[in-house]
Order: structure tokens, then sequence, then C-alpha cells
């Protein structure tokens, strides 16, 4: 599977504050009747802290859609040419990939973070306090394998009203 | 030319295996900036079945048996298995590997000469297919380069190395058994995220 190109961060953005990562997805979802579905490949992930681009690739490379977003406003361009604007990226992905993902919370949970809001409960932690273990916004997500930057293995579980699972995992590339 | 090196690879190369190594490389804003370069190797054997194994810098195989399509990340821990009908599609693996004919789902067009290759460039018919165009360059008969243009001016370049032609393959070249405690998802539709 090939690597979509990690996307520099502009000059003069906060260093600290811009995250930026390449890395490879699996999302599985399984409906409550049993029938599963599921999507792997690659991605380029870069937040400057207020507006963030992320690319999905196939695993031969081929970026198949990106997802921008900026302070109340978010934007898919799909690889046929179709664009779908919306105020939060979640929702964007999930038309995309077919499942909602955690784009939102991953903006904290990649830099080894839990936001304050909405509400969350964190289970474990290693003995510098990273969170390793932790719930928001109805997904369970364990954050594993930190380097300087953050976690570099996390997976994500939600099941909602409907009954049906989810299941994220990320990984970013050494 | 090519287009008549790629059907004599077509029609005459039942099977290959060699190496590969690629890289992609953004545009406008990413120009120069490329991904690492990933390292590994391939075979096929028509009709359908492929191995395309990364070996650097990380672990991903994709095999067809030529009735289902595996795809395992050993760090994801997951393995998706779908039928081959719907999952290669209009690919640059079914251009290689597969036996359908390529004009089928591809406009196709000789390119000049270039690097002391001869170029076809193969342009999906649907928008479907998730790339704008392929770049292919043949040298004595055999694909030597492959060049996919993404919708956003990414590029991925592919070089193969040390191609033979019609070799004895091991026999459980294309079978693909999942490894204890991995998550085996056996998939409905494609979603052209996972197409190859």
């Amino acid at each position: 599977c090939a690597v979509p190109v990690p996307i520099p961060v502009p000059a003069g953005a906060d260093e600290n504050r811009s995250l930026s990562r390449v890395g490879r997805f699996a999302l599985r979802v399984e409906e409550v009747g049993g029938k599963q579905n599921a999507v792997q490949g690659s991605f380029a992930w870069r937040d400057d802290g207020s507006h963030l681009v992320l690319d999905l690739a196939s695993p031969l490379g081929a970026t198949l859609a990106r997802v921008e977003a900026g302070p109340g406003r978010a934007v898919l361009r799909e690889s046929n040419g179709k664009e779908t604007l919306a105020r939060n990226p979640d929702e964007l992905v999930g038309i995309a990939l077919g499942s909602d993902i955690p784009v939102s919370g991953l903006r904290d949970w990649l830099r080894g973070r839990v936001a304050e809001q909405p509400a969350a409960e964190v289970a474990e932690r290693d003995e510098q306090g990273r969170p390793l273990a932790f719930e928001q916004a109805g997904w369970r997500v364990s954050a594993r394998q930190y380097d300087a930057l953050g976690p570099t293995r996390l997976q994500m579980a939600r099941s909602d009203s409907g009954g049906q699972e989810v299941d994220l995992r990320l990984v970013i590339n050494p | 030319g090519a287009i008549d090196q790629l059907h004599a690879f077509v029609n005459g190369t039942q099977a290959a295996s060699g190496s590969f190594s690629q890289v992609t490389r953004g545009s406008g804003s990413q120009a120069g900036q490329a991904a690492p370069v990933q390292a590994g190797t391939f075979s096929f054997q028509r009709p359908g079945r492929f191995r395309w194994a990364v070996a650097k810098p990380y672990e991903q195989l994709i095999v067809s048996d030529g009735k289902q399509l595996f795809q395992y990340d050993p760090d994801l821990s997951q393995v998706t298995v779908r039928e081959v009908g719907e999952a290669i599609g209009a690919s640059p693996a079914q251009i290689l590997f597969g036996s359908g004919s390529l004009e089928q789902s591809f406009d196709v067009a000789e390119q000049p000469d270039r690097d002391g290759l001869q170029w076809l460039r193969a342009t999906p018919k649907t928008p479907e297919a998730g790339f704008s165009r392929v770049d292919i360059a043949f040298k004595d008969g055999l694909p030597a380069r492959l060049e996919l243009l993404d919708a956003f001016g990414q590029t991925t370049a592919i070089t193969f190395n040390g191609v033979a032609r019609n070799p004895q393959l091991p026999a459980d070249s294309f079978r693909f058994t999942a490894p204890a405690g991995v998550d085996v998802v056996r998939m409905g539709g494609a979603s052209p995220a996972a197409r190859p």
C-alpha cells in the first residue's frame, strides 16, 4: 500500500501546535445482522491547530478523498471530483468511508491529549501521565506505543444505539 | 511500441515475479515532498492470481487467488476478504496481472519514449477508478515502470526490478491463511478506498 505524501506544515505555523502524521487505517463496521464491511487504506494528517487536512488513499497510493476542516466549516473532495460541505469533518469522513470517524476527537488523541469537552473518562495513563485508555463521545479508545509526538497505535470502538459496531484502527508509519 | 508490448505481455507472459519499489510525490503545496519509499516483491499468474507484498518500511500483503482478494496488514492485525470480481475493477493491478483486455476499462494511447523506455498512457473510462491516469513503461516486453496520477495531483511511481518471465512459482504463492488472532473481515461490496 502506498502512503500519501506527508502534508508539510506551513512555515509560521506554531510548531507545537502543528502535527503532521502519515499512516494506515482499517475501519470495520458490523451491522446488526452480522454483515461486515471494512476499508483499509493509508492516510496523511496535517493539523496546524486551526486548519486540518486529511488525505485518505487506496492501498496503491491513489488519494481517494481529501477532508479539509477549519473553524466551523469542513469540505470533502472525492477522487471523482464530487465536493461536499458540512459543519464538522466527522460526518464527511463518514461519507468517504461509510462510517463516522472521530476526526474532532483525533485532533487531540493523536497528540496524546484528551480534551475537556465532551466529558471523558480516562481509565489508564502511563508513568508520564499520557492517556492509554479512555472513553469520549461514545468512543472507547486505546492509545499505545507513544513516540515524541503522540501515540503511534490507536484503536477506537463504538457501538451506536442502532446496534452497529464500529472498530477503527490507526497505525502511524515509522 | 508500448501497446504491442503490453498485448504481447498479456498474451505471452502467463506468470511473472520480481521486486518493486514505490514512492508517492505530492504536487502544489506538497511538491518535492515524498513519502518514504516502499519496497517489496510481487508475483502473478493469469488469470487473476497475484501477490503484492510490501516489506519496507512496514509489512502489508495483498493476495488474490483468482476468486477472493485478501488484504492483510499485520500492524493493524486485520485482513479483509472480498470477491475478486468487483475488487480489482479498473485498477493498475488489473492492467498488468489480469487477463481482461485493457481497452475495456481504459482509453490507451502511445506516449513518446522516455528514459530509454517505451510508454503508454491508460486513462480510466469512468471517474470511479479513483485515479486520473496511469502511464506504463515497457522494456524488452516486460513492464518496467508505472506512474499513477491521482485526482489530487499526487503521483505514485512504481519501479519493477528483476522481473522473471513465466517462472516456477511455489504452489502456495497465491494462497492466504490468516495468522491466529488476526481479525478476518469478509466483505460485502467493495468500496473504492480499498481497491488495490
